[in-house]
């Protein structure tokens, strides 16, 4: 290939080529898993190019706690994302960065502006405590930050740490997976200028469908003829009945959704510092009305090299996070009559009661009538110092991290006097304030003797401290709205509540690693940690590992094998805690129930037990093997690596059901045991790859199996078994998350036979009768399922051709079940509301899957829907303008790009988005957000 | 000797981490900043009667399972539910262990009366507690009462019921069921105490609402009544005259009936109107009826979160009348927004009042007439008079004779209505609700036991006397004694005690539910059979009960055979 030309050329099988060249010309010479070479063309008219193996992709330096190290190196499971690859993606907030990106990983997106979502790494360990991975950020934990508190375009590459003996460097709170991220720092001596900028729209992503007018009226009719009863519509609904007019209720609680980001970043490198300074606006309307985000960041990193021996860094950010303005409420919506007015017609204000039902508050209610401004700052300080000792390899190190967070809540009800309903102003005002202060001191020493033995030493300890404060006020009857909620002083009834917490935390770890020639590596980790949370008994844990590596590649028996660059095999064993429990909980707290005396009298403040304390509670306790392979073959034309693991939990922190006799119906404890194996699957592959077009493949696919194995330990029953804790649907040998209930066994028909089941008529739901004895009861129940995925897998495919590129990652959830209480209409108000439009039974059209319009559901069934889902998830085109374009307008890099999120969804399940499986109307989840962008980069 | 050189370092570093944890003990030591534990609040009066407090609040939070149902009186010969598809009791075949209502009582009793009760009893006897003797007492006194008072709902809803008689430290799952006469009588013992430590009535208007002694003695009258038929004892009826008494007689402060009109006088009522009006419960209005009120109050804290939705649950829904014009009645401010939910039977409505001049059947105190009042209507001022056609509906009828096509349902959208429900609406109309305090018992009743107790032990006269009393002060006739039975107490009860009282404890106090219900109420003669006299117990409560079997009423699923 001739430089700046498109004259160019590739080899025939022996590797000869030939190529007719201008003179002087630059020939650029590339091959998959070889360097690219470049040299000047002379008078010669032969050359011999020997290509020179490509390593880089070995040599990749991760992020490991406590430090880096070279990925051939590492004997742990982690994954690296390249978030630099994916930022043609509209990814608001880090962690969609992360959705179906690390084959065990599980991000779950909650649909709302700027959420955060959650995300679970190897399926959930601990049935009560928290599943939240541990985010490191730059090294140190982010202590109280969230996700969104960190600007995507910031961050370099994210790495997760999934197996014990990776995680186990940070001991108590390892057990749920580590994500490390790493912002970016200044690469290039000349000062880069980055700007990236999109602008775009969103839309619901995912609707469930409600019945239309006609269905809603057919559903009316049949609700009269099955209660017996006249059942009029509403007035309102009248009058749009007979003018023929319906609303879409999805439309009544959408907006236009505009997005946008613009960023713009300065780095380089001198001889004595890097830096990278940054500084975006987000802004991001979802879909749901009054729901918007906004986000102001800016971030600094500097690294001085001050001497030879001292190194002086910091890694600081502050945002501002705009989460204002109520939001419709989409669980009224969902109940809308199609015949409602959401407006009145005379002034156009907002009717609220959309069709008169006093159960359905106009969605928009909130929306237009509360004032809600909700803003939170944080600034996040680490700063570092590294001293080099005086012998070589040894080094001290020092992180400060300190970390403020604010926010202020205000919310703010004018009064109102319309139709019947009347009240005064009334509002709140909330500050919280929260400080997080990590000190952490560390020792390294790493050294290479003989030229074959290295050893790597870590040794640090750390102090962490948090504490947390939060006070409201609020008042009502306020006879004036004009100044809001900051008008409370004028209003009558002021409450005051004040919350205060601290926690602290001290810990100890060393690591030694030790490796040889490349070949065989061996990593010993041990951890202390002591945590104030727990109960007075149990300060205390240890936590060690150990992870054994052997890159089989690098044996004199496997470098003869062509299609083979790299083999290593790992095993690793650690133990590691999940500390997931808060301030107090060990103790037996009170809660306000308060009381008033006499007509007119003050508030008597009454104070109640809500737990019963726990001297015993402590860590839970992880301990897993991990079984791994990292391959890279045909020239780094295909690589990945497949993990196999199992961890034990025990201890585990286990809200038991207890019978409500002893006052309480749960209590916190550690009992119980469970299981989780798994296999994770990562491929990368170059498929083809020819000068003009390209098209590479990345696939991860992971299965995950939970198994619980001791709950109480005891078997008070007496059958001769470990008991079961049915009040929290667990059962010893099945997976978290089992649906324990009736089975299902069809429709009773009229001219059934009803002698097993008293309270069943026609149009209700047949039980089995499991046990046998003639009747339906308790006894009939059993684990019929459970809301795990048997597999999660997600495909990424990247086509090039010339200066497009086109990537598109699909996703797919396989298997799972959730109970969906929607599609019940009988326990969904089915008299005064719509519902989904699913057909039900009726005496004309007696189906055999799906009750009649009234059925009461008299023993609480589920209802249970399959989650499977297959999701177009991220897509994007991208052009980078040519460069011999661009470089006469002096830039370095030109990219326009168009890409969309959640674009399809295909499932079988009826409710709200699958991903989070929020069953019901009014759940706490709602819909998923579809969005397009348009975007921009430029760099100079 | 350079590698020792390394291993001296090294070990002297970890030597230091060692030292530094070590160090470290103390400040992972917790002291809640922000949050009192019983340890830290339970150390005075002050601190015993936050409890108390609490107490009040969950008695008041468990006279209702929620805004939409009472089913205290649904399903029992009082009312039925006038929402027809099987749910409030109207089906009792879908009354199941997995049931919400039986749980949510159960619940409600165990996690938080019976709890913070023994909380306060079990800490009472912690030696360093700073209080006299007496202090100690009254308080105990009130908590024992509250105990009892929630014993004696579980086992007139459930029969007998596993006893926890003390706060409960640590995790428990071997509770069996105790005897009905068990329960009595632990319930027995606690009223015994409370009455005795209780303190008298006092005219302080900022104590309306709190426990006195009469109060105990008035559910003591009760609780020996249940104990005299279930002993077979008949001294138990002694007894149950004799707390009725100390009531009746002053012994436990002034009490008396109303028996002249008092409060906002310059509404359109009579005095028997006068006791339900909003502010007119409390003893600081004048009414020395009441002897223990639950508190409403509007927008005050503690207050206003529990409105008292009486208005809404036991009203017709008259805004569903719909005239050939299209147009309802309107929700306006003498009619708040009543949804028809606990629908009054005939026997209520209409077969007990055996005298028209009864003033509790008066047009102040009972509702029969409603107007069409929707100013856009051309109807508007019409009287809604109903006639049946042939089809059995019943059809608005104009006040020129003409019978329209524009029929009304008679089961949840027209029907009388007992007038105790009305009261101010501060929050609107259209929130169909009241800041009303309720009674829980009145003196009225108190003579409606001591007749009772009369009546078991088979003194009629003195049972006569009792009820004459009660109707009396209604203007109805006296009754004499040739007609007394029970019935007819049960029928005296209803006539006075109407939407205040929770009718199906009293029923199956009585073993009267099933027999009564099957009789007056027409929903649940498909339905009921003589099992559910009793509520199932909480399948919940079986399932985590794992060291004992606690066993289920017989008839349920789930019940030995």
């Amino acid at each position: 290939m001739e430089n700046g030309t498109t004259n160019g050329t590739i080899t025939d099988i022996d590797g000869c080529f030939s190529l007719d060249v201008a003179d002087k010309a630059v020939l650029v010479v590339s091959y998959i898993g070889y360097e690219t070479q470049t040299f000047f063309v002379t008078s010669k008219n032969s050359y011999n190019i020997k290509l020179v193996e490509d390593t880089k992709a070995l040599e990749e330096v991760v992020v490991i706690g406590y430090g880096s190290a070279r990925k051939k190196d590492v004997t742990g499971a982690l994954t690296r994302v390249n978030v630099t690859e994916k930022e043609t993606i509209p990814n608001v907030n880090p962690v969609q960065a992360l959705r179906g990106s690390v084959a065990g990983v599980r991000v779950i997106d909650t649909g709302m502006a700027g959420a955060d979502g959650t995300i679970q790494v190897r399926g959930t360990t601990s049935i009560t405590a928290s599943n939240d991975p541990l985010i490191v950020l730059d090294g140190v934990p982010f202590s109280g930050g969230r996700l969104s508190d960190i600007n995507t375009n910031d961050i370099e590459t994210i790495d997760v740490l999934k197996d014990a003996s990776s995680t186990a460097i940070y001991g108590s709170r390892g057990a749920n997976g580590v994500i490390m991220i790493t912002t970016k720092r200044g690469k290039t001596s000349k000062p880069q200028l980055n700007y990236n900028g999109y602008v775009g729209f969103s839309d619901f992503a995912n609707m469930p469908k409600l019945m239309s007018g006609e269905r809603y009226q057919q559903l009316r009719k049949d609700a009269e003829v099955y209660m017996n009863q006249e059942l009029p519509f509403q007035t309102i609904e009248e009058e749009n009945i007979a003018a023929g007019r319906t609303i879409n209720p999805w439309d009544v609680i959408k907006q236009d959704a505009p997005m946008t980001e613009h960023e713009l970043s300065i780095s380089g490198k001198g001889e004595k510092m890097t830096y990278y300074l940054s500084g975006s606006f987000t802004s991001q309307k979802s879909p749901l009305v009054g729901d918007q985000f906004k986000r102001l960041s800016v971030r600094a990193n500097f690294d001085l090299h001050v001497t030879d021996w001292l190194e002086i860094g910091t890694n600081s950010s502050f945002a501002t996070k705009d989460y204002s303005g109520a939001e419709a409420n989409w669980g009224d919506a969902a109940r809308l009559s199609p015949y409602s007015s959401i407006r009145y017609d005379d002034d156009g204000t907002l009717r609220r009661l959309p069709y008169g039902d006093g159960m359905v508050q106009n969605p928009l209610w909130n929306v237009e009538m509360k004032d809600n401004k909700e803003i939170s700052y944080g600034v996040f300080n680490n700063n570092y110092m590294i001293i080099k000792l005086p012998l070589k390899g040894l080094s001290y190190q020092m992180n400060l991290s300190n970390n403020l967070r604010f926010k202020d809540i205000n919310d703010y009800t004018p009064a109102y006097n319309r139709d019947g309903s009347s009240w005064l102003g009334s509002g709140s005002k909330e500050h919280q304030f929260t400080h997080d202060l990590i000190f952490e001191n560390i020792v390294k020493y790493n050294n290479t003797f003989a030229e074959k033995h290295n050893v790597d030493v870590t040794l640090m300890y750390g102090y962490e401290y948090s504490s947390a404060n939060k006070s409201k006020l609020s008042s009502n009857n306020i006879f004036n709205d004009a100044l809001g909620f900051n008008g409370l002083g004028i209003g009558e009834n002021h409450t005051v509540s004040t919350t205060a917490g601290k926690s602290v935390a001290v810990s100890s770890m060393a690591r030694i690693g030790y490796r040889f020639a490349d070949k065989y590596m061996v990593n010993l980790t041990v951890r202390r940690d002591g945590y104030s949370a727990f109960g007075s008994d149990r300060k205390y844990g240890t936590f060690p590992s150990i992870g054994l590596g052997w890159a089989l590649s690098q044996e004199q028996f496997m470098r003869n094998i062509s299609w083979l660059d790299f083999l290593k095999l790992r095993l690793s064993w650690g133990k590691n805690g999940n500390r997931g429990i808060s301030s107090y909980e060990s103790l037996s707290t009170m809660d306000l129930a308060r009381y008033v005396f006499g007509d007119g009298g003050n508030t008597s403040v009454g104070l109640y037990p809500t737990s019963m304390a726990n001297p015993l509670l402590g860590w839970e306790t992880s301990q897993s093997y991990n079984l791994g392979l990292d391959f890279t073959l045909f020239n780094s034309r295909l690589s990945g690596n497949i993990d196999l693991y199992s961890t034990k939990t025990t201890d585990l922190l286990l809200e038991v059901s207890i019978p409500s006799m002893t006052g309480y119906d749960k209590y916190l404890t550690n009992i119980g045991e469970t299981q989780n194996r798994g296999i994770e699957l990562t491929l990368n592959s170059e498929n083809i790859s020819t000068k003009d077009f390209s098209w590479s493949t990345s696939l991860n696919f992971s299965a995950n199996a939970n198994k619980i194995l001791h709950l109480s330990g005891e078997d008070l029953d007496g059958d001769g078994k470990e008991d079961d804790d049915i009040g929290k649907s667990r059962f010893i040998g099945y997976s978290m998350g089992s649906n324990y209930n009736y089975v299902f066994d069809g429709i009773w028909q009229e001219g059934d036979d009803f002698s097993i089941d008293k309270s069943a008529k026609p149009g209700d739901i047949k039980f089995k009768d499991i046990s046998g004895n003639g009747s339906i009861g308790p006894e009939d129940r059993m684990v019929l399922h459970n809301n795990r995925p048997k597999f999660t897998m997600s495909m990424n495919n990247m086509f090039r051709y010339r200066d497009f590129t086109l990537s598109f990652l699909l996703d797919l959830r396989c298997g799972g079940y959730a109970a969906n209480n929607w599609i019940n209409p009988g326990t969904e108000y089915y008299n005064r509301c719509n519902q989904l439009d699913l057909p039900y039974w009726t005496p004309e059209n007696p189906l055999n899957d799906r009750p009649g319009v009234g059925y009461s559901n008299p023993r609480g069934y589920g209802f249970y829907e399959k989650l499977t889902y297959l999701r177009l998830q991220d897509v994007s085109l991208a052009y980078s303008l040519p460069k011999s374009l661009i470089q006469k307008l002096t830039l370095n890099n030109v990219k326009v790009y168009v890409s969309g999120k959640n674009l399809a969804t295909w499932t079988g399940w009826h409710g709200w988005d699958p991903e989070h499986a929020s069953g019901g109307r009014a759940s706490k989840n709602g819909p998923l957000i579809k969005s397009w962008v348009l975007g921009l980069q430029i760099s100079l | 000797m350079k590698k020792s050189k390394y291993i001296v370092l090294f070990s002297s570093l970890i030597l230091l981490l060692g030292t530094q944890v070590s160090c470290s003990d103390s400040y992972l030591e917790e002291k809640p900043m922000d949050k009192f534990s019983p340890e830290n609040l339970l150390t005075s009066k002050k601190g015993f009667e936050t409890v108390i407090y609490s107490l009040h609040n969950f008695a008041r939070s468990g006279l209702f399972q929620s805004n939409n149902e009472d089913v205290m009186n649904t399903g029992t010969d009082v009312a039925c539910s006038g929402v027809t598809d099987g749910r409030f009791f109207n089906d009792y075949s879908l009354i199941l262990p997995e049931h919400a209502t039986p749980k949510f009582y159960w619940n409600w009793a165990y996690q938080k009366m019976l709890k913070d009760a023994n909380l306060v009893i079990t800490r009472a006897e912690n030696p360093n507690v700073s209080w006299t003797e007496d202090e100690k007492n009254a308080i105990v006194a009130e908590a024992k009462f509250f105990r009892a008072y929630t014993y004696n709902i579980l086992v007139n809803l459930f029969g007998g019921v596993p006893i926890v008689d003390k706060e409960e430290l640590s995790p428990r799952f071997d509770y069996t069921r105790a005897s009905r006469k068990e329960v009595l009588e632990f319930i027995q013992k606690d009223l015994e105490f409370a009455a005795r430590y209780l303190p008298i009535v006092t005219s302080d208007a900022s104590q309306d609402g709190r426990i006195f002694r009469a109060a105990a003695n008035h559910l003591l009258s009760e609780v020996y009544i249940s104990l005299g038929q279930e002993t077979g004892n008949q001294s138990f009826y002694n007894k149950s005259i004799a707390a009725a008494t100390a009531v009746i007689d002053g012994s436990c402060g002034e009490y008396a009936l109303v028996k002249s009109r008092f409060g906002d006088t310059s509404r359109p009522g009579d005095y028997y109107s006068d006791l339900f009006w909003t502010n007119q419960q409390n003893r600081a209005s004048g009414n020395k009826e009441g002897i223990w009120v639950v508190q409403f109050e509007y927008l005050t804290p503690g207050a206003e979160e529990a409105n008292n939705a009486q208005l809404r649950l036991w009203g017709p829904k008259i805004e569903d009348v719909t005239y050939p014009d299209g147009k309802k009645i309107l929700v306006c401010d003498t009619i708040g927004r009543m949804q028809g939910i606990i629908r009054p039977l005939n026997h209520a409505n209409y077969e007990i009042w055996d005298d028209p001049n009864d003033m509790r059947y008066s047009p102040h105190n009972f509702k029969k007439d409603f107007y069409m009042n929707n100013p856009d209507s051309k109807y508007n001022g019409e009287k809604l008079v109903l006639t049946k056609k042939d089809d059995g509906k019943m059809y608005i009828t104009l006040s020129d004779g003409t019978i329209t096509d524009k029929s009304v349902d008679t089961f949840r959208v027209c029907y009388p209505y007992f007038r105790k429900i009305e009261g101010e609406m501060p929050w609107g109309a259209m929130a169909g609700r009241t800041p009303n305090d309720r009674y829980i018992m009145r003196l009225s009743e108190t003579y409606l036991l001591r007749a009772e107790a009369y009546f078991h032990k088979g003194d009629l006269a003195n049972a006569v006397n009792d009820i004459n009393v009660v109707r009396g002060r209604a203007q109805a006739k006296p009754v004499q004694s040739g007609q007394i039975s029970l019935d007819y107490i049960l029928d005296e009860r209803m006539r006075e005690l109407v939407v205040e009282e929770p009718r199906r404890k009293t029923l199956v106090r009585l073993n009267k539910l099933y027999e009564r219900t099957m009789k007056y109420n027409f929903r649940v003669k498909d339905n009921m059979e003589p099992y559910h006299e009793l509520w199932p117990i909480p399948q919940t409560a079986i399932d985590a009960n794992t060291g004992a079997k606690l066993l289920q009423n017989p008839g349920y699923p789930g019940a030995a055979e």
